[in-house]
């Protein structure tokens, strides 16, 4: 090798190292004081090496900075996960995408997409963003109203492209964080119970080409899986996309949980007498990283008419399994069941209630749930199970931390909701198709002259709100398992519920929060809180942590704002 | 697919629109009007969904206290005051026909008008409610205790039916928003109050003599929450002509201007 060619070589390793390389995100692990992917690494395990901040230290922690999206309409809450690579930290809202040195909060650049009118028609959806995935120095981010894929250059905000992933006028809408795998960005649509077929899509992180595409619902007659829902009834099966997924490069596997199917409250169509499954609803499907086609597929909840989703994102793990190294998947699933599959092969190892609930009453060899008759099918004007609409859990990250061997979640316990069932409105294009009577404004101006039920509405009116409510009416907990058993280990209970996702870090901590705004520290071995700040609105984010310089920075968020702390210089 | 993001056409299409629904679509633009009930509308309903899911509707008293029941019996957590105060605020900003509170379908639905209490009447009743003790607990005008629910609008939130029954028949089940706490500090000093807001680690209430206190719970020897009513019942207490004019009474007490 001459010395031309050995100092070309010098430049492009340079060059490529200010990237974030595929190699770089397959071992994100290796570099803790970035955040490379929503989850923290492939393994969406949200468990941070960095130790600075620990036990000792914590009671210490102090506000560094804070930012507020001033964007128009502002987020309802801020889900968002930032990454931060070499010191930038990008954070989104629903319509902007910043650039901020991650050390002060001051901004590099702001892109801004304002809602066009034109996109938006009132269409049912959340006003929040969960984040950005980075390849490159291209950053990755959605519009949820319009639907579309931005590739956007990391060091200006410049827009590099931009295709339309989903069409939102067929009642999809577009907010989880892409993931990148190799040379694809992949993302999916949700529908919030308008019957539109979700779908995985792969596009070319140069070019916003579609490599792949693979329905969650199925898109023809021909697909097997249209043979689990009860004559044509899948064609408005919806199964939608609600997070982001995770990937094993071992298997070259991205997995990824879906949705309930369409109408959500009323299976007597498309599952009568609950005898149908409905693929792929409410599963957690493995596809193929380069084709999109579906290796294995794991259905939690078959035949859903409570809201069930499995909206969480896979957490993977190499343990330990009776006896034997094992390639496993956790999943807290939102039907009030925390499972283990093999992730290579999708078999069931582990199924077991982590919260009170009603409507099963185990589960079978196979991971099936034994259901409890009389929610099966759903009586027709409804009844009340546990858990609520809201479920154990729901699309808040959960993490793993190998140190301890504990899996830390946030968890609605004891709690009951009235689940409603009504006859199934006919399906129209960007109307609600739910089967649980009447959503107004999308066509339907009057309400069926029984409605709502009276005798729930009387039982519910009576009960609790959370800010006033007894731990028997229900409570919200950070709750910490041991993944190989499903056995409790601890409870950091609220007064109110939770919408905070968990991180865990190597200094035996556990950050979380609730809704009722604390943003708090916790012991990761037993759950005993050791700091703890109000943040004026619910924690609906999943924490973080990286490090500038050295300095270690957790980051947790408050109604709609994103709060930096770190120990005091 | 497509790769722009709008085309020339679509930006003069979108400007016709724009003017002509611009009423509606300001209202997607810029943020939540200002008024009572805005915070409970955007803190309870974004729970499960967008409010602009709501605020893109124009709807009556009626068709809004119908939308809001119909979450209430889908899981919404609010209390009762919470959840009128949305209907006012949805009925207000984003009503259509007549907004007024007798526009019908408040949620607890107030009964209509009654006729107005004579002098002599307005004088018994004062009497009785001095007599029979209410205003140990409750407040009306400048007297009274805060540890009870305030009465001076006691006719906005509850029917003459309602106010009866909690006359008569004051179950166990005390409106969760108005449940007594009672604590002792880690010095021994021991207080009583309604509850008007608590977490983890904190709760903050209204003592008897309206001081606003807020405590770590951390630092309390004794903290409980009273889930039974403490309010006796008038059932035998009050004879009918006595109990008809004080709930007529109660029922004329309104919050002003709504």
């Amino acid at each position: 090798m001459n010395l031309r060619v050995l100092a070309l070589f010098a430049f492009l390793t340079g060059s490529v190292q200010a990237q974030v390389t595929f190699n770089r995100l397959l071992h994100a692990n290796q570099e803790p004081q970035n955040w490379l992917t929503y989850g923290g690494t492939y393994a969406s395990d949200r468990y941070s090496l960095l130790t600075e901040i620990n036990r000792n230290n914590v009671k210490n922690l102090q506000l560094k900075w804070v930012w507020r999206p001033t964007t128009t309409p502002a987020d309802e809450k801020m889900e968002n996960t930032p990454i931060v690579v070499n010191g930038v930290l990008y954070a989104t809202s629903l319509t902007s995408v910043v650039a901020l040195d991650a050390a002060t909060g001051r901004e590099y650049w702001k892109l801004s997409r304002p809602f066009n009118p034109e996109d938006f028609h009132g269409q049912r959806m959340y006003l929040v963003n969960k984040g950005v995935a980075i390849e490159g120095n291209t950053l990755f981010w959605t519009t949820g109203w319009s639907d579309h894929l931005l590739a956007i250059d990391a060091r200006t905000g410049r827009v590099k492209w931009e295709v339309e992933a989903a069409d939102w006028r067929k009642g999809y809408q577009l907010d989880v964080p892409p993931l990148v795998v190799k040379n694809v960005v992949i993302v999916g649509p949700a529908t919030d119970d308008m019957g539109a077929n979700c779908f995985l899509a792969a596009f070319d992180i140069h070019t916003g080409k579609e490599i792949w595409k693979t329905y969650t619902s199925p898109n023809s007659a021909d697909d097997p899986a249209a043979k689990t829902w009860a004559g044509d009834t899948w064609k408005h099966g919806g199964s939608p996309v609600w997070n982001s997924g995770s990937y094993d490069p071992e298997t070259n596997l991205v997995f990824w949980g879906t949705g309930n199917p369409n109408p959500v409250s009323n299976g007597d169509q498309r599952s009568p007498g609950s005898k149908f499954d409905n693929l792929y609803s409410n599963c957690v499907i493995a596809l193929d990283a380069d084709t999109g086609k579906i290796k294995w597929h794991f259905q939690f909840t078959p035949g859903d008419e409570y809201d069930y989703d499995a909206t969480q994102i896979p957490v993977l793990a190499d343990i330990t399994w009776q006896g034997k190294p094992r390639k496993v998947m956790f999943w807290a699933n939102r039907n009030g069941f925390f499972y283990v599959l093999d992730r290579q092969t999708g078999e069931f190892l582990l199924g077991k209630p982590f919260i009170k609930l009603t409507w099963a009453e185990g589960i079978d060899k196979n991971g099936r749930p034994i259901r409890v008759p009389k929610y099966w099918p759903k009586p027709m004007g409804g009844i009340l199970v546990m858990p609520g609409s809201q479920g154990g859990t729901n699309y808040y990250p959960p993490s793993y931390d190998p140190q301890t061997g504990l899996f830390y979640m946030s968890v609605w316990d004891n709690y009951e909701g009235f689940s409603d069932k009504r006859p199934i409105l006919p399906w129209k294009q960007m109307h609600m198709y739910t089967g649980d009577g009447w959503w107004p404004g999308f066509g339907e101006t009057k309400p069926p002259a029984d409605w709502p039920p009276p005798s729930a509405q009387r039982r519910l009116r009576r009960r609790a709100s959370p800010n006033y409510k007894t731990e028997a009416e229900g409570y919200g907990a950070i709750r910490a398992i041991d993944p190989k058993t499903g056995e409790k280990k601890w409870d950091f209970k609220m007064v109110n519920y939770t919408e905070s996702g968990v991180l865990s870090t190597a200094g035996g901590l556990v950050f979380g929060g609730g809704m009722d705004g604390n943003f708090v520290a916790l012991d990761a071995t037993t759950g005993k809180p050791l700091w703890h700040v109000y943040l004026g609105g619910a924690n609906a984010s999943g924490p973080m942590s990286y490090a500038v310089n050295g300095k270690q920075y957790i980051i947790g968020t408050g109604a709609d704002t994103m709060y930096a702390f770190a120990l005091p210089d | 697919m497509r790769n722009t993001y709008r085309l020339n056409r679509t930006i003069v299409l979108s400007a016709i629109v724009l003017e002509l629904f611009g009423a509606v679509l300001s209202v997607h633009a810029q943020t939540l009007p200002e008024g009572t009930g805005r915070a409970a509308f955007q803190r309870i309903c974004s729970v499960c969904h967008s409010v602009n899911v709501v605020t893109s509707q124009r709807m009556t008293r009626a068709e809004w206290s119908g939308v809001v029941n119909d979450m209430v019996s889908r899981g919404a957590q609010g209390t009762s005051r919470e959840l009128d105060a949305i209907v006012n605020y949805l009925s207000t900003n984003f009503g259509k026909g007549d907004v007024s509170p007798t526009g019908g379908g408040q949620l607890s639905e107030p009964a209509e008008q009654p006729a107005p209490l004579s002098g002599l009447e307005i004088a018994a009743a004062k009497k009785l409610i001095q007599t029979n003790g209410c205003l140990s607990c409750h407040r009306i005008g400048e007297i009274g205790s805060y540890i009870g629910p305030d009465l001076n609008d006691v006719g906005s939130h509850l029917s003459a039916d309602q106010i009866f029954h909690a006359l008569t028949s004051p179950n166990n089940m005390v409106q969760p928003d108005n449940r007594t706490v009672q604590l002792i500090t880690h010095d021994g000093q021991r207080v009583t109050g309604r509850i008007l807001n608590q977490d983890g680690f904190s709760v903050q209430l209204i003592d008897s003599s309206g001081g606003l206190k807020s405590f770590e719970k951390a630092t309390l020897h004794q903290f409980a929450t009273v889930t039974t009513n403490p309010m006796p019942s008038y059932a035998t207490k009050l004879n009918n002509e006595d109990m008809r004019i004080i709930v007529r009474y109660l029922v004329s007490l309104r919050e002003p201007g709504v």
